[in-house]
């Protein structure tokens, strides 16, 4: 019973590292808005 | 009459030297006196050295004093900013420009011709005109030498030479000159100040351009200075200044007949709008700015690229997409590489981001580098660049752009 679960325990922390490996949070970049727009000023004329 | 420098600028023009020209007719040293006005020549010999280089000094006397009132009428009205009245003054110093080398005002006619071709914006022919004036340098006076150089950074704004033509101001004032007072020499500091994104000194050379304009009555130079305060105050948070400059410029802008200045104005307070953000108000004034722009051209380009971007800032993706596509299109006639540039990479990152980080990265950012100006813009670049490496877990790269925005 005593083997039962310390195998039972090494999977699930094999499995736990395992799948730890492809959990990323990550932004799609298509989500990002950047709002600080380049526009900018017309100068008056040099002349 | 002039006889010395008459004679100084037509062997100079035609590459003849001393030696050769005085060849027969009188010394070296003596011919040197004469160009240098040091010395009275005698008639004989001033006229023999006329016959020759070819120079006829007929009915010169007359037309002196003629040339003398064209030439100050012009220097006038290019201050004044009178356009349809520069151009007739013009006209009619060229129709007696074969005189003008008789005259003492040789070097300030051909001063004030490539300053009348600055102001036309025929760049081209400025730039032959800078080349013609330099040869003669080392002939002009003083005053002659200071209009020269002060043209010279006018060209270059026009050329978008900014911190160079900065430098060059910079240099006219700390000598001093009394000249670097006037109304034309404050505004232009102002302008390339606010051009170089230094709002601080553009509003303190604004004022006092402002304030010699308000003497002299100088209307249309007051608005133009008025927008030059504006954009300043906008630039520096100073939002109710900003608003005011605007607010009298609408007003006053139609009074005085410059509907030409109505869209940029309109534009302008558009953009102070959305640093309010005030994003419904930025919108309306960019679009009414658009709607008084008839030709397509570098204004409007600029006006529908900023609507472009509000509505990509708002998520309106495919609002914003119609905007970067007909800019992208625009941009393509008007040689205008930055917008180019700018709405490529817009678009690919609405296809691809993966591609638009790249091209961000391999294009636009070099641009910008090598252009040396809009540091806000490279800025933004270099954060975005930062953030994007920093998702795909990419560390390195992501600290190479941090670092470059500190």
């Amino acid at each position: 019973m005593k083997k039962f679960v310390v195998l039972v325990f090494s999977i699930s922390l094999i499995a736990l590292f395992a799948s730890s490996k492809d959990v990323k949070v990550n932004t799609p970049s298509n989500d990002v808005a950047y709002t600080a727009p380049s526009n900018h000023p017309i100068q008056p004329p040099i002349g | 009459m002039e006889f010395g420098a008459l004679i100084k600028f037509y062997r100079t023009q035609r590459g003849i030297t001393q030696a050769e020209l005085s060849k027969g007719i009188c010394s070296v040293p003596h011919l040197s006196k004469i160009e240098n006005n040091s010395k009275e020549a005698n008639e004989k010999t001033i006229s023999l050295l006329l016959r020759r280089l070819n120079i006829d000094l007929e009915e010169m006397e007359e037309k002196e004093g003629e040339i003398n009132m064209l030439l100050r009428s012009l220097d006038d009205k290019i201050n004044f900013y009178l356009r349809d009245e520069i151009e007739e003054n013009y006209q009619q110093l060229v129709q007696i420009e074969h005189l003008i080398p008789f005259s003492q005002y040789i070097y300030i006619y051909e001063l004030y011709k490539f300053r009348y071709l600055i102001f036309k914006g025929h760049v081209d022919e400025a730039d032959d005109q800078r080349a013609l004036l330099y040869k003669q340098k080392k002939n002009f006076s003083q005053h002659e030498d200071y209009l020269f150089r002060y043209y010279h950074a006018i060209f270059l704004m026009w050329k978008g030479q900014y911190q160079t033509a900065d430098d060059i101001l910079d240099v006219l004032h700390t000598e001093n000159n009394h000249e670097t007072a006037s109304g034309e020499f404050l505004y232009h500091r102002s302008l390339v100040k606010s051009s170089l994104e230094q709002s601080g000194h553009a509003i303190h050379f604004g004022k006092m351009a402002l304030q010699t304009f308000m003497n002299q009555h100088n209307f249309i130079r007051i608005l133009h200075t008025l927008m030059l305060l504006g954009i300043n105050y906008t630039h520096s948070n100073i939002y109710e200044e900003a608003q005011e400059c605007f607010h009298h410029l609408i007003r006053n802008a139609e009074l005085l007949k410059e509907e030409k200045l109505l869209p940029q104005i309109y534009h302008n307070m558009g953009h102070l709008q959305f640093k309010m953000k005030n994003v419904k108000e930025a919108l309306y004034f960019y679009e009414k700015s658009l709607a008084l722009q008839p030709a397509k051209n570098q204004h409007y380009l600029v006006t529908l690229y900023a609507i472009g971007e509000l509505h990509h800032s708002l998520n309106s993706i495919e609002k914003s997409k119609e905007c970067f596509q007909e800019v992208n299109l625009l941009s393509k006639d008007l040689c205008a590489k930055k917008y180019r540039l700018l709405t490529d990479f817009y678009l690919l990152h609405m296809a691809s981001p993966v591609k638009a980080f790249k091209y961000l990265e391999s294009k636009v950012i070099p641009y910008f580098e090598e252009a040396n100006e809009h540091t806000d813009d490279l800025t933004r670049f270099y954060k975005m660049l930062a953030d994007y490496y920093n998702q795909q877990g990419m560390i390195i790269d992501a600290v190479t752009y941090l670092k470059k925005l500190t």
